[in-house]
């Protein structure tokens, strides 16, 4: 009768730490989900990158003075970049043809 | 609630649910041999099988209430309960409903098991069988990262899992001395008696 009570205690011991495991778990993988799927890590790292790839960027194309880093990135920006560089088209325009 | 929390907390749920249901599974096989470790009486290893297997419901209730009301997924309540009503990957997530749906009438057999009696919990209780390669198959196509490696390593430890213990269930001996006399004298009493 003692044995069988103290194997019902370990029963209850191990059911709960297996519960408490368990919920670790689901926090474990959801982290692990979280740095694995292409795109979820990287969306949440995206501002830092784009601020940090900016200045490079920028300075490639040093022209653009006047531009802020988030404008650099945007396609839309590079095309107005590209319209005060159309003092120098005729480089460009010379090299071309 | 944060919309990033339910995704994640789906799939880790999901993923937890399906160690807990193999673990159950790998248990419930091993104990049909009267197996049971050093230190451990097999109402020990009958308990931990039921309680396994009330956790998983516990899990699974969470992965399906997480996938349901995340806004991003739009599932709804019919996908979770009809299976393959689903517009996102539906024959996936019917999988999924399908193998729920089995595991839930396999514990409410099992809890309900007086009621019912022991030949149609037994038949019943067969179903298992069917609900954890579902939820296996399930878990290797929903889902963004079902691909990854740490998920395929999941998915492979549990087969390998299940796999053995079936392996032991057919190949080991039965450890009681008794099991042919008790079995055939099962057969005998679930006999339905002729005229």
């Amino acid at each position: 009768m003692e044995a069988r009570e103290s194997g019902t205690r370990l029963l209850r011991r191990v059911t709960t730490w297996i519960a408490v495991g368990s919920v670790a778990a689901v926090g474990l993988f959801g982290a692990i989900g979280w740095a694995t799927i292409p795109g979820a890590a990287k969306t949440a790292q995206a501002a830092p990158a784009s601020t940090a790839t900016t200045p490079a960027a920028s300075s490639d194309s040093s022209d653009a003075s006047t531009s802020s880093g988030d404008e650099t990135v945007q396609p839309p920006a590079q095309a107005p970049a590209q319209a005060p560089a159309a003092s120098q088209p005729a480089h460009a325009v010379s090299g071309a043809s | 609630m944060n919309d990033t929390l339910l995704w994640y907390t789906t799939r880790g749920a999901g993923a937890v649910t399906l160690i807990l249901l193999t673990a159950s599974v790998a248990l419930g096989v091993l104990t049909t041999r009267r197996w049971s470790p050093s230190g451990w009486p097999r109402f020990l290893i009958a308990g931990l099988h039921r309680n396994l297997a009330l956790l998983t419901l516990v899990f699974l209730g969470l992965h399906i209430l997480t996938a349901v009301v995340d806004p991003f997924t739009h599932l709804g309540w019919t996908a979770a309960v009809i299976p393959f009503a689903s517009s996102y990957r539906p024959v996936w997530l019917g999988l999924g409903t399908i193998a729920a749906e089995l595991l839930l009438a396999v514990v409410v057999t099992s809890l309900l098991r007086g009621v019912f009696g022991y030949a149609a919990w037994r038949a019943i209780h067969w179903l298992t069988y069917a609900s954890w390669p579902v939820a296996l198959v399930h878990g290797l196509g929903t889902g963004t990262d079902s691909g990854s490696a740490w998920l395929r390593a999941l998915d492979v430890a549990c087969l390998v899992a299940v796999l053995v213990a079936a392996g032991a269930r057919l190949w080991l001996k039965p450890s009681d001395p008794l099991a042919g006399a008790r079995g055939r004298f099962r057969e005998a009493v679930e006999r339905p008696l002729g005229p």
